[in-house]
């Protein structure tokens, strides 16, 4: 029940967060992550990955019933470009660099946290050397 | 200095979210439920980690892989948010005190939050393979895929400070799993 009751919680507050997101979409600050517009004034309509391609796995088909928006394309796609639908085995230097940033973050936080830990300690002795009575009063 | 887990009294848990192996009382759990609740933090956790390294790499995993393993952490976030609910609800209380612990914790965590639901939101959005198989078609543009990106850039840097802030749980946690594991297998 308090499983259920938390999940609920959590639910609306990434809810809250998702909401955010779509006002930031159609405030003015959205230019902050978009390219400005042509400079003749026109707009940039639809992305790299817009909703206007569909791709499909090689094999893959829509399920049965399935709505294609009006002007959406599906495109079966076959890999082999700088970007493919399943694993690339040769682009394994990805994942090795990702993990060494995450390494190297987790490594700078943990020796950050120890020197913290150490000078916090040295300076709770140094002020119980100084005033043995202290924390008995207290 | 704190005390293992084994030596807590019935219905404690540890503050996994502290940093800190500190036990908080709740009651109604026996100690083998607490135990098992504290392993199931432990290898939950470690999969959103290994999970999120590996979709982050998207010209590795390709597509299909990279848009299903998203879907699965955004599900996965889900339940590690609810099952540390508690700890958010204590420390929102405790902030305004003035000496009151986990602040850089909890700001850690409140950027995450919002890091990681938008780049999960924002890749739902201009999903190519995953929605579009399951019948959903959203009509997005270059915001979306640009929140996506800049997101997934913002949570890469934050999710290893999250883990690391967490290290002595961690290697507490993980030194008396991997061994009572070793003991087993010896036997």
């Amino acid at each position: 029940v308090k499983f259920g009751r938390h999940l609920v919680v959590v639910a609306l507050a990434v809810a809250v967060v998702v909401v955010l997101g779509v006002v930031w979409e159609h405030s003015g600050a959205a230019g902050w992550i978009t390219p400005p517009g042509p400079p003749n004034g026109g707009k940039i309509v639809g992305g790299p990955r817009g909703g206007k391609v569909i791709s499909m796995p090689p094999g893959g088909h829509l399920p049965p019933g399935a709505h294609v928006p009006p002007g959406a394309r599906v495109v079966q796609a076959h890999g082999g470009g700088e970007r493919g639908m399943w694993i690339n085995l040769s682009d394994t230097g990805n994942l090795t660099s990702t993990v060494e940033v995450v390494a190297a973050v987790m490594a700078g936080v943990v020796v950050l946290d120890m020197g913290r830990r150490r000078w916090r300690k040295a300076r709770r002795a140094a002020a119980a050397s100084a005033d043995p009575a202290g924390p008995a009063g207290t | 200095m704190a005390q293992p887990p084994e030596a807590w009294p019935d219905g404690a848990v540890d503050d996994t979210s502290a940093g800190t192996l500190t036990a908080v009382q709740h009651p109604g759990l026996s100690r083998r439920q607490v135990l098992a609740r504290t392993r199931l933090d432990f290898w939950l956790d470690g999969c959103i980690l290994v999970g999120y390294i590996v979709a982050y790499c998207f010209g590795f995993t390709g597509d299909v892989i990279h848009e299903w393993l998203g879907l699965a952490i955004g599900l996965v976030f889900v339940v590690h948010l609810t099952l540390h609910w508690d700890w958010v609800l204590r420390t929102t209380r405790k902030l305004l005190r003035p000496r009151g612990p986990d602040k850089l914790i909890y700001a850690v965590n409140l950027a995450l939050l919002f890091a990681m639901t938008l780049c999960i939101a924002s890749g739902i959005m201009i999903s190519r393979v995953a929605l579009p198989q399951m019948g959903f078609f959203l009509n997005s543009n270059i915001f979306w895929n640009r929140l996506h990106i800049l997101t997934a850039e913002i949570t890469l840097y934050l999710v290893p400070v999250h883990v690391a802030l967490r290290w002595r749980w961690i290697v507490a946690v993980g030194r008396r799993l991997l061994t009572r594991a070793g003991r087993r297998g010896s036997r």
